[in-house]
């Protein structure tokens, strides 16, 4: 009956509008529309958002270009606690693995005595040393020590390395032949940051007490090794100017857990030239010609761990420097296979 | 009074019995146990008490061959009369029938509309069946069921075969094997669907599919992460992967608990609708009556029903005194009828009188089961906004997915490795999904859903809500819809004059005549007002009685005043009353005033009375009825019956006194009282008169484009003068007869174009084709289709949606729920409402007001254009969200805005304010512009994405990139240096990532700089989004002249600043959402972009204002 018969057409009902189809969507011969519109149209559109577009991306570069002005082209505008980046600065390493091949990689990985394998390794620390190592009385540069020849705000010290150190291209920074590798451990640059000293008081004056305190506090607080609390100690004893040596940041690099710490005992494990980045190269104060001073560290695998991946963790040392393994603060991982 | 009659032809073809009357004794009793209690007799087959028609053909009886009514059997005395129109007529041809002299029946001073015959109903099943074809056994079963003659048989034949006896009842045994045998006596409720079901639906609806997408992506890139990288030991985005993959799949979880929760919470407001009392009835079992829920009724069971029950289940009456019982819900008559053969009434409260039946249906086989069986067995429609969502939804994806994928193989192209690739893809959904903004219309709706019931409008589904707004018809039911479903009176007659009676005071009451009308119309009766109702107004008491005496005695009470003391101050002596073969009622009072002579007053169908009449009363003056006085007479009746009235006659006369005294032994054998002659005071005329609020109602609704007709089962010329009274048909405008008349022509000859008004008979739409339908929902303006089934009403509803239109049905019967069920919004009447059609409704009236309905539909209206300023304002930041991510692709810079934030801003800080924007008040006028075109007006135009992706989102995209510069710039990061840089600045193994000033940065700092730069870009995208919610607002006039009176909406900016200033600020939010706490001043960074939203949709929308009807408008008027 009819209301049988107006369900059945209710549904079949089409609307006109509709079932054109895609395809004439695309392109409607009949309304010469193609994707909606007409040509003349899609020309009025087009044009309306180039004019759009233009005037938005103009107001755009004008308040960048306003903003820009707030900018100073030699430090950043924000610095130290003010910036994000902070007052803690990080720790690099270098040689680092193949990014391409190995995204997010921190393995050092060559075999022994394979040429390439090696190559890869320490052409990479060849590249940096030489980009490091400005020759002396270049523009800006200054040869400071630790008699109170510091880095300026138009003089940045040069980074000096001995020919004499084991970690050199003669020795194939020790990748090639022996299973002795190098790595370069340098400390992150932060405008305007220096390192606070262990064991000098506010009256920049050496306080053997302090030194006590604040070393065996690092020690039973933030696990201080041992031995570089032992080294800082010699290094103060046997130094003229406690205040310069100790102005510095200690660096100190071992296998990150027990089995890694077996399987690379501290004995292994040598700095050149020293075990620590003096105090004179700070500032950072992005002077032209600042380079980055840095420890080369020697990592005496044992033949007992070869083919062992060891998790070394080498950080940095210093009052103002604080540590977290879980955001690598003050500090940085990398592991060494050899095989 | 004047239609002509149908053509003989026709009416014979439909093989129907054509009774040219209308003048039914309705209260031919089928059985009627004689009060000397000798049994049970067959009452006089009344059928043929059906007499002159005035109309030409809802006196007659549709029967389909399937059953044929048999002679004598009292089901067609059920027929009801319309005596509205009182003229005399002669059958049309001969019935086979035997035939009695038209008595005039006046039962009880009731008005008994003429009812379509119960065969009629009896048919309606198959209907059932026809809707669906595919249920062949059922229509079989249906048919079956169908042929019952249990209300045909001999009473005696009828207790054989329900093997039941009228004086014990069934035995419990018997009643217990039947009830397992057929089951309860409820009707069987609607298929539920398994709670998990549902839930499962808001788990996978909407863009759930797409962030179920994504979090699987993120999952398999965590795995795929760490099964191949399990060397590096601080693997800090794999862990990102699993925090976002959870972070979606709660996403997802929680918006479907949510929606699932909002459903639920509807759902619960109808449930308490379902749970009624539960009734008890008074059963005949083994002998004794006993109280027995209803539900435990079987066929069989003899019941006995009383003042104020509900019948219980289909019955046959076999004794009764008095019964009257109201089946408005299933026929739309406005009064209680006279019963015999009780179809369906699970749920009918029934007026008077008491009555012992035999249950002969129960459940589902009841009629009343039967249509809401139909009812159920409708699909629901999708509602428009539903499809509007839907549409929303697919577009949505689609670009997200079109994206998804483009810069999937850009990525792939361009050299990043899949797993890069894919975290790109759950970027860029992530980005393009507005996973709020299903939840947001939810409370946007539920909103409006809580404002319209607190405006009495109760919305069952929420998505309803919008569609009374898109509404673009209205069939609206005639009894308790547009009118009170209380009859009153509104017209008398006398010395000559048609007055109209309104509120008091329009008439004379010191005119002789009035006052002697009144006096009549005061003492003969027997209805009377509640008790304890002193502090009522005369307007709301609630009055014993029939519908006829009560609307008497309430226009009395209100123009005169103090009837109860008016009665008591004439002593009644003696009453006959209305009973089916006198057909009037008399009653004697002593008269208190100096003629010692007994008055005797009565009423009844007009032409009884006048043919008892010598005299006639003219101001005061008796005077001999003439023939003249006879035609004024005719002539007045004729024009009430025409205004669909049911029109009362009133006499009086002063008895002898030589016979008659207060001493006269009064007998009710004795009736040589009515041997005087009387005196005509009057004619008084009643009907259910429209609602005072309806007229204004039809008249928004035209104004704002919406046609409103009427579908009624009541009587065509009632239906036509109410439908005059409220302006459904306008004054101007006339239909096919009435032209007709007009013209003095027949109403073949006129000119159907001249007509733009129809009123269109049940038996005519029976016999139209689908096309002649929609022909006519076409060409008439203004319809009232009156007499129509349920089954009709259902195929007219489908007619226009066939036609596209959006359909609104009210009603409140039984015999609407199919039809409300059908309709694209099912409206509904919450306290006259039978529970079938509540419960096929989408929305309740609470306060069963037409009038409602407009609020319904402005709030419809006013929802949608907010839903599409809510949708425009999400999807804006949309465009601001994915932008970052495609230059972090393309450019290889640190990623300027993280999944994360992207998720605080869509499930965060957009939400209040989109929200918000639900309490804006209309823009234009909602109520004069028309319904929107569903094809064209969508909630998601092109328009709307061009302009929120294409050029607001952009600004917005521009804004925080510009922040991100700023930020990166300030702590060292050059633009310059940024690109291409991506690499290095997201490798954990690079802890000495060199800036523009050469200070190195660990990738935790370099992190935490990004994290600042993205928060920096939510900020910017909060700014933003101030003066974006500001101008979404309005869509086309000024903000300025729209005002600022949205207090909602500003507290939403203060709460969405509030909000980013917590997500921002809190301790531990780095960790937990990677949001840092950002320089102060770096919240201005968007500000300049901010004020260019503003300033640039100021003057968009003044050239829209200034042009319409531009290139410039069609592009860019969403």
């Amino acid at each position: 009956m009819a209301g049988g018969k107006a369900k059945i057409s209710s549904k079949s009902k089409s609307h006109p509008t509709k079932g054109k189809g895609f395809g004439n969507f695309i392109y409607d011969s009949e309304e010469g529309t193609c994707f909606g519109r007409t040509a003349a149209s899609w020309i009025k559109i087009i044009i309306f958002y180039i004019i759009f577009y233009s005037c938005l991306a103009g107001f755009f570069c004008l308040n960048y270009y306003i903003f820009s002005k707030t900018l100073n082209e030699d430090s950043p505008k924000w610095k130290l606690d003010q910036s994000i980046i902070g007052t803690n600065p990080g720790v690099g390493f270098r040689p680092m693995p193949d990014q391409d091949a190995n995204a997010e990689s921190t393995l050092i990985w060559y075999q022994e005595g394979v040429e390439s394998d090696a190559k890869f390794w320490w052409n990479q620390l060849s590249v940096m040393l030489k980009h490091n190592i400005l020759p002396e009385g270049t523009p800006g540069t200054k040869i400071c020590n630790d008699q109170g020849e510091t880095a300026t705000d138009s003089a940045a010290c040069l980074v000096q390395y001995s020919d004499r150190s084991y970690c050199t291209e003669t020795n194939k920074y020790g990748y090639q032949p022996s299973g002795k590798p190098c790595v370069l451990i340098k400390l992150n640059k932060i405008f305007g940051w220096t390192p606070q000293p262990f064991g000098v008081n506010n009256d920049d004056k050496f306080d053997p007490v302090l030194l006590q305190n604040d070393l065996e506090d690092k020690v039973k607080n933030d696990e201080m090794p041992g031995t570089l609390r032992d080294h800082i100690w010699k290094e103060v004893n046997k130094s003229s100017n406690a205040v310069n040596t100790l102005k510095t940041v200690w660096l100190s690099c071992s296998g990150e857990s027990v089995g890694d710490k077996e399987n690379l005992p501290e004995g292994h494990i040598t700095y050149e030239p020293e075990r620590k980045i003096p105090g004179y190269y700070f500032p950072y104060k992005n002077q032209k010609n600042y380079r980055s001073p840095f420890v080369m560290v020697n990592f005496d695998i044992p033949k007992t761990s070869r083919h062992l991946l060891i998790n070394i963790e080498c950080r940095a040392w210093a009052k103002n420097i604080k540590y977290d393994r879980v955001f690598r603060l003050g500090s940085v991982h990398f592991e060494l296979m050899v095989d | 009074m004047s239609r002509p009659p149908p053509p003989l032809a026709r009416l014979s073809k439909r093989n129907s019995y054509i009774f040219e009357n209308s003048q039914v004794p309705g209260i031919v009793q089928l059985f009627r146990q004689s009060s000397h209690g000798s049994g049970l007799v067959a009452a006089q087959p009344g059928h043929p008490t059906t007499t002159a028609a005035h109309s030409r053909s809802y006196g007659s009886i549709r029967s389909p061959s399937l059953h044929s009514p048999a002679p004598g059997s009292g089901l067609w005395s059920m027929e009801a009369s319309y005596s509205g129109s009182g003229r005399l007529g002669k059958p049309k041809f001969a019935t086979p029938l035997p035939f009695t002299p038209p008595v005039m029946v006046e039962k009880e001073g009731e008005r008994q509309p003429l009812l379509r015959s119960e065969e009629e109903r009896v048919v309606l099943p198959p209907a059932v069946a026809k809707v669906e074809d595919e249920e062949t056994n059922l229509m079989d079963d249906l048919r079956k069921e169908l042929d019952t003659d249990m209300h045909t048989i001999g009473i005696q034949e009828l207790y054989d075969r329900l093997r039941t006896n009228p004086a014990m009842g069934l035995t419990d045994a018997q009643a217990a094997a039947e009830l397992k045998k057929s089951g309860l006596n409820a009707l069987t409720p609607p298929e539920e669907t398994p709670e998990w079901v549902k839930f499962a639906r808001h788990l996978l609806g909407g863009f759930s599919l797409l962030m179920w997408f994504g979090a699987a992506l993120c999952f398999t890139a965590f795995a795929v992460q760490n099964a191949y990288m399990s060397d590096a030991p601080y693997d800090y985005a794999s862990d990102i992967f699993m925090y976002l993959g959870i972070v979606l799949a709660s996403v997802v979880l929680i918006s479907g608990l949510f929606s699932y929760y909002q459903e639920a919470k509807s759902d619960r407001i109808m449930d308490s609708f379902k749970k009624l009392v539960p009734q008890t009835a008074q059963v005949l079992r083994n002998g004794e009556l006993s109280c027995v829920d209803v539900t435990d009724l079987v066929v069989g069971d003899i019941v006995n029903v009383e003042f104020g029950n509900r019948i219980p289940a289909d019955i046959r009456i076999t004794e009764t005194q008095g019964l009257k019982v109201d089946n408005s819900s299933l026929t739309g008559e406005s009064e209680p009828l006279p019963r015999q053969a009780l179809y369906t009434c699970l749920n009918f409260p029934y007026y008077i009188g008491t009555g012992r039946g035999v249950v002969i249906a129960t459940g589902d086989r009841t009629l009343m089961g039967r249509i809401a069986g139909l009812a159920s067995r409708l699909e629901n429609t999708e509602t428009p906004i539903s499809k509007e969502m839907d549409h929303f939804v697919s577009v949505i994806s689609g670009v997200a997915v079109f994206f998804g994928v483009l810069f999937f193989v850009i990525s792939v192209a361009m050299g990043y490795s899949w797993l890069d690739s894919a975290v790109f893809l759950i970027g860029i959904i992530v980005a393009n999904v507005p996973e709020g903004l299903l939840a947001t219309v939810t409370v946007c709706l539920a909103l409006t859903a809580k404002r319209m019931a607190l405006k009495n409008c109760l919305v069952k589904h929420l998505e309803a809500v919008e569609t009374l707004g898109s509404t673009t018809v209205i069939c609206s039911d005639k009894t308790g819809t547009l009118t009170q479903n209380r009859m009153s009176v509104s017209h008398m007659w006398f010395n000559g004059e048609i007055q109209s009676i309104g509120a008091k005071g329009n008439i004379n009451m010191d005119d002789p005549t009035f006052i002697a009308l009144a006096t009549v119309a005061r003492l003969c009766g027997r209805a009377r007002f509640k008790v304890g109702q002193v502090e009522v107004a005369n307007a709301f008491k609630e009055i014993e009685g029939d519908a006829s005496e009560a609307a008497l005695l309430r226009c009395m009470e209100t123009q005169i005043g103090n009837v109860e003391l008016f009665r008591a101050r004439h002593k009644k002596l003696h009453e006959i009353p209305f009973n089916s073969t006198n057909k009037f009622q008399v009653s004697i009072h002593q008269y208190d005033d100096k003629d010692p002579r007994l008055l005797l007053v009565m009423k009844g169908a007009p032409e009884q009375i006048l043919q008892r009449c010598d005299t006639i009363i003219m101001n005061g003056v008796e005077e001999q009825l003439t023939d003249e006085w006879c035609k004024k007479f005719d002539k007045a009746y004729k024009t009430l019956g025409n205004m669909g009235e049911r029109v009362l006659g009133f006499c009086d006369c002063r008895l002898p006194l030589d016979k008659f005294t207060s001493h006269y032994k009064w007998d009710h054998d004795n009736t040589e009282f009515l041997e005087n002659n009387f005196r005509f005071v009057g004619l008084i005329s009643l009907i259910d008169p429209p609602r005072e609020s309806v007229p204004d109602a039809v008249r928004s609704c035209r104004t704002a484009g919406i046609k409103v007709v009427m579908v009624t089962g009541d009587h065509p010329l009632t239906a036509k003068a109410i439908a005059r009274e409220v302006g459904i048909i306008s004054p101007g405008n006339m239909t096919v007869d009435e032209i007709a008349e007009r013209d003095g022509v027949s109403a073949n000859e006129v000119d159907p174009r001249e007509a733009k008004a129809a009123v269109i008979h049940g038996d005519e739409l029976q016999e139209f084709t689908a096309e002649d339908l929609d022909r006519v929902l076409m060409k008439y303006k203004e319809i009232v289709f009156a007499r129509t089934s349920p089954q009709q009403k259902l195929t007219i509803v489908e007619g226009f949606q066939k036609q596209g239109e959006c359909v609104a049905v009210t009603g409140d019967g039984v015999n609407d729920s199919p039809a409300l069920k059908k309709a694209d919004i099912g409206v509904a009447m919450g306290i006259s409402g039978s529970d079938v059609s509540k419960e096929a409704a989408d929305m309740i009236l609470l306060d069963d007001n037409f009038a409602s309905i407009v609020t319904g539909i402005e709030e419809g209206r006013l929802i949608f254009d907010n839903l599409k300023k809510c949708v425009y304002y999400t999807l804006t930041d949309n465009i601001a969200e994915l932008i970052p991510f495609l230059l972090f692709i393309l450019l290889r810079i640190p990623l300027p805005l993280g999944t994360i934030s992207i998720l605080c801003i869509d499930l965060g800080t957009d939400v209040i304010p989109a929200i918000s924007l639900a309490y804006e008040k209309g823009e234009l006028d909602l109520m004069k512009r028309a319904p929107r075109d569903p094809n064209k007006d969508k909630l998601v135009t092109k328009q709307l994405i061009a302009y929120s992706y294409g050029q607001i989102g952009m600004m917005q995209s521009f804004a925080g990139m510009f922040a991100y510069f700023v930020i990166m710039a300030q702590n060292g990061y050059l633009p310059g240096r940024l690109l291409g840089i991506r690499k290095e600045w997201d490798s954990p193994a690079y802890n000495d990532l060199e800036d523009s000033y050469g200070q190195e940065w660990t990738y935790y700092n370099r992190k935490q700089l990004e994290n600042t730069c993205s928060t920096a870009y939510f900020v910017s995208i909060v700014v933003c989004q101030w003066a974006n919610l500001i101008i979404s607002k309005t869509r086309r006039s000024s903000v300025f002249k729209k005002g600022f009176g949205n207090h909602v909406l500003s507290f939403a900016i203060i709460f969405e600043t509030a909000l980013a200033c917590i997500l921002c600020y809190t301790p531990g939010m780095a960790t937990a959402l990677k949001m840092m706490p950002l320089k102060a001043w770096w919240w201005l960074l968007a500000v300049p972009f901010a004020v260019l939203i503003f300033v640039y949709d100021e003057l968009r929308r003044l050239i829209i204002r200034c042009y319409p009807g531009s290139w410039f408008e069609d592009e860019f008027y969403y």
